[in-house]
């Protein structure tokens, strides 16, 4: 019963997109208000009818309901509950039901933060919104249902959720990744409502802006969520992987910078409409073609869902569709919409269209690597795999390059910059970049390469630059002044400094890494750089739904002990297959990582000890990013709310 | 001209043909047949060892004692479940009067002897090894499925476990061929 | 429980079976070393889905790393021994495609589209100057 109630949900919650998509866009032209403010109770309706059906499947899942297909496939009644819950997105089926609820949630928030849109554009914005939603609820219904029954004899108890998938991580990562992906359809909502019926670009940017900050700012948490998880639960003790997957989650992640920075242009100085509204477009064509390429099966990778032609199919369809009509709209209404202003060669439309041509680069170099298999293939020219040293060797300079152009941008003016001005601020800002890279480089001196010398002079680029505006700022004002300096602006400096940090974290554990994989007795001693590991042994461990070989190692640093780790070897009940557990002492300024290996003969353990230096500033700085671009949104302008209210509401 | 019209800057479609283009030839990759794994070997000829007997351990096999005739040969491992699979056909082809050989793969040699006095035997060398002789010729996994001429030439390379089917389409004709050709030199 | 080739989901390569043989890269030099190190991580595992050989545990894997161990002991230089492989396993076995005919492109269309976007944007900048006004 339950399960129909929720396929019943699914029906529901089509019709309701199927009218959205219909009535209020009908209503807008023939200015009937009933008919076009039926978006608003559409809207609602919908957010309410799939988050009934998620519950429901949830309910599900906690049950132990295994006539439904989904849940006997996924989950298991010796799964802890926390597992269980999360084991509903754990899949295809599920992970697309989460993906339309939260982009009904991201339509509802549209829907009550719309104060200062116009109505004419909220409910276009909504009815493109609900075009999508109402592809992808069609692709649930058609080709994943989750609730799907088992009958007529359901099996006593489920196959297991696969143990890599039994983490916390695994809990959060989906559904943060999953905001920030779907969350870049609003921007697009709002480029095609643009281009439909035009607006003033500042105006325009304005509304769009937050959208695109808040889901970039989930986008960053998600991949950086992922490769945390990649860290700890795959092994290898690697970061990123270039993996299908993750580029799939990284091309819109680099073209969103692009975007946020061109609709910085468009808001404070109208320019370049045409570029932003093709970002906006293509940002989040990337986004439903990862989604594409990560659930046709048309690329090998190691987080393959289940493959199935008939699914990627659908998805091609839908997708060419959606981004189809689009650019084609682009190419009849995106003429006209800015007019054209003169800027110099130095100022921050120059630096940033710089900027933008480096963002547009990288994601490009990750869908040719991405792709360039399949063409190789398609062309009958052999096989081919494109892998971390190709896109390593292109994306090092272009990412030092960055930092170059964003050290030297935030010292730029808009539209001219003097230049007496550039060179005095320049000025007091050579020396302390000179004092910071001097300091970098003495203290990891034994490990300098080149790449490693111009990352770090170029971070120190960086933040010479902004300590110089931030100086800049309070000598410009008062002491009361200071606290008028909005959140937006340290928002921005935030984020570049999280940037920063992580392109430093990155640099460094790149170079400075260690590692050594040997055979151990217990009792032996390993050292590596300045720790020591001693090897104790193994012993046998009991877990819920587990049993385990556990070793326990402690390390030593100059004789004091710093850590006792126990990295395992996992054998879940239901599955035949034997797990790593690592075994991770964390640190602001180095991890020890230790993977057991495999048994030998007489008592003998393979083991790979690591020692990753700042790695964790990876990830520090992904959080420093996402906080920047929040900080942004919340410390934005108050801008008033729009005319026609105005209008309506007499003032006394 | 209508486009003229409607697309007054041209260079804005340009998005738009690019993306067409994506699809459509994402499209065509979706729709296409899984590739074969019949494909042409990497190497070409069966490269030179010298590796222990599994029936006999003192002794050694060399790739003189191959060569001389065509023959299959097939890679396989006691432990690996699509290679028993494929053993009823091999007893049939040998039966049939073609020689096999086998390399057996990280197995172990009494176990094997024993497997094969129950099952029968199909080979006429079953050469042991533990990934020398296998990653020289570019093997991914068991079972795979070589066909070599008299001279140690690598006409057919298979990935997976061999059928009747591939092998009657594929394998057969070609070993009569090689066969014929080698007696047409002599 | 072997694996096939290419296409398979997240199990198959769960299923790798681990083979209880260690490597000892310790005889080499340190020069060999950091040819080992740059071999295993620059080279596929030809049998897993998208796996380094150093990543992989599988047994392909530990085949050709002794394999390669083997063949550094013998003095053999680090660009043969990548050679012999592709020779055996095919292009796909390198990560880092070569720069040839074929894969020019791929190596050089990012710096051609970078300097198509500096001439757009001197265009951009040009026509802006003659048809816009300073504010």
């Amino acid at each position: 019963m339950i399960p129909e109630l929720g396929h019943l949900c699914l029906i529901l919650a089509l019709c309701f997109s199927a009218l959205l998509l219909v009535i209020p866009p009908l209503g807008l032209t023939l200015k009937r208000q009933a008919w076009y403010q039926f978006a608003y109770p559409l809207t609602w309706g919908l957010f309410l009818l799939i988050l009934t059906a998620f519950l429901l499947l949830t309910f599900s899942f906690i049950t132990n309901d295994f006539s439904v297909a989904y849940v006997a496939a996924h989950s298991n009644t010796q799964l802890p509950i926390w597992y269980q819950v999360s084991a509903v997105w754990s899949a295809h089926e599920g992970s697309i039901l989460m993906w339309i609820l939260i982009q009904a949630g991201w339509m509802l928030a549209v829907l009550l933060n719309a104060s200062s849109i116009p109505e004419h554009m909220l409910i276009r914005v909504l009815s493109i919104l609900g075009f999508i939603i109402f592809g992808f609820l069609l692709f649930t219904l058609a080709t994943s249902n989750p609730f799907l029954r088992y009958l007529p004899y359901p099996p006593q108890n489920g196959d297991d959720l696969i143990p890599l998938l039994q983490d916390f991580a695994l809990i959060i990562h989906p559904p943060i990744l999953y905001i920030g992906y779907v969350g870049f359809s609003v921007p697009f909502a709002f480029v095609t409502a643009l281009l439909i019926a035009p607006e003033k670009l500042s105006n325009w940017s304005r509304w769009v802006r937050p959208w695109t900050l808040i889901a970039w700012a989930f986008l960053t948490l998600g991949i950086a969520l992922g490769s945390w998880w990649a860290y700890y639960e795959l092994g290898w003790g690697g970061w990123w992987f270039w993996d299908p997957v993750e580029n799939a989650s990284f091309m819109p992640w680099l073209l969103g910078v692009a975007l946020l920075h061109a609709l910085a242009i468009a808001e404070k100085r109208e320019l370049f409409a045409q570029w932003t509204l093709f970002l906006g477009i293509s940002t989040f064509a990337l986004c439903l073609l990862g989604t594409f390429l990560v659930r046709s099966g048309l690329l090998s990778s190691v987080h393959t869902f289940a493959n199935d032609s008939e699914r990627g199919t659908y998805l091609l369809c839908f997708l060419s569709l959606v981004i189809g009509l689009a650019f084609l709209l682009y190419a009849y209404r995106a003429t006209r919409l800015s007019i054209p202003k003169p800027f110099d060669w130095l100022s921050t439309e120059m630096m940033l269209l710089i900027n933008n041509l480096l963002l547009g680069t990288a994601c490009f170099i990750v869908l040719l690597g991405t792709l360039f298999p399949l063409i190789m293939s398609s062309l009958d020219w052999g096989d081919f795999s494109v892998g971390p040293p190709y896109f390593n060797t292109l994306f090092t300079p272009l990412t030092i390059l960055t930092l170059w152009v964003l050290g030297t941008g935030l010292s730029m003016r808009w539209q001219k910059t003097a230049l007496p001005a550039l060179l005095s601020q320049w000025k007091s800002m050579i020396p302390i970049a000179t004092l910071l890279a001097a300091i970098a480089c003495i203290l990891f001196l034994d490990h300098l390469t080149p790449t490693l010398f111009l990352a770090l002079t170029g971070c120190s680029w960086v933040v010479a630059a902004t300590i110089q505006d931030i100086t800049y700022r309070f000598k410009k004002a008062d002491k009361k002044g200071l606290y008028r300096i909005r959140l937006n602006y340290w928002g921005m400096h935030c984020a570049h400094l999280g940037l920063v940090m992580a392109i430093c974290g990155a640099a460094l554990t790149t170079a400075l890494n260690q590692e050594n994989e040997v055979k151990v007795l217990p009792g032996m001693i390993t050292t590596l750089g300045d720790y020591q590991f001693r090897f104790d042994g193994v012993s046998r461990v009991k877990g819920p739904n587990y049993q385990s070989h556990q070793a326990k190692v402690t390390i030593f640093k100059n004789k004091h002990q710093v850590a006792t780790l126990y990295p395992e070897k996992r054998q879940y009940l239901t599955q035949t297959d034997i797990t790593t557990e690592i075994a991770i002492d964390p640190g602001f300024f180095r991890d020890l990582y230790i993977a057991l290996g495999e048994p030998l003969e007489d008592h003998n353990w393979t083991i790979r000890f690591q020692v990753k230096p700042f790695i964790r500033w990876i990830w520090l700085g992904a959080i420093l990013m996402a906080l920047g671009a929040l900080l942004c949104v919340w410390g934005r302008k108050r801008h008033p709310k729009i005319m026609q209210t105005k209008i309506l509401s007499p003032q006394i | 001209m209508m486009t003229d019209y409607f697309f007054q800057h041209k260079r804005l479609l340009l998005p738009f043909l690019i993306f067409i283009s994506l699809v459509v030839f994402l499209y065509h990759q979706l729709n296409q047949q899984p590739t074969t794994h019949l494909r042409p070997s990497q190497v070409q000829y069966l490269p030179q060892f010298e590796l222990p007997n599994t029936f006999d351990l003192q002794q050694t096999i060399t790739t003189q004692q191959i060569l001389g005739k065509t023959a299959l040969v097939h890679i396989w491992s006691h432990w690996c479940t699509e290679c028993t699979i494929t053993h009823p056909l091999l007893m049939q082809i040998k039966k049939q009067g073609y020689q096999i050989h086998g390399i057996l793969y990280r197995s172990d040699a009494h176990t094997v002897k024993n497997w094969l006095q129950i099952q029968g035997n199909p080979y006429t060398y079953l050469i042991l090894d533990n990934g020398s002789l296998t990653t020289s010729l570019g093997v991914k996994g068991t079972p795979e499925t070589f066909l070599i001429d008299a001279t140690g030439h690598i006409i057919l390379h298979y990935r997976g476990a061999l059928t009747h089917h591939i092998w009657q389409e594929h394998f057969q004709p070609m070993y009569e061929q090689a066969t014929h050709s080698t007696q047409i030199k002599k | 429980m072997m694996l096939l080739i290419q296409s398979f989901p997240l199990i198959m390569f769960l299923l790798c079976m681990p083979a209880n043989a260690t490597l000892d890269s310790k005889q080499l030099n340190s020069s060999q070393q950091s040819s080992y190190h740059s071999l295993t991580h620059e080279l596929r595992c030809p049998s897993c889905p998208n796996q380094s050989l150093a990543d992989s545990h599988s047994m392909i894997a530990l085949d050709l790393k002794k394999v390669i161990i083997q063949q550094l002991k013998d003095k053999k230089d680090e660009k043969i021994i990548r050679k012999n492989l592709v020779s055996q396993y095919g292009p796909s076995i390198e990560y880092r495609p070569p720069v040839n005919k074929k894969t020019w492109f791929l190596w050089f269309s990012p710096f051609i589209l970078i300097c198509i976007g500096i001439i757009c944007i001197i265009r951009i900048r040009r026509r802006h100057h003659v048809r816009g006004a300073y504010d």
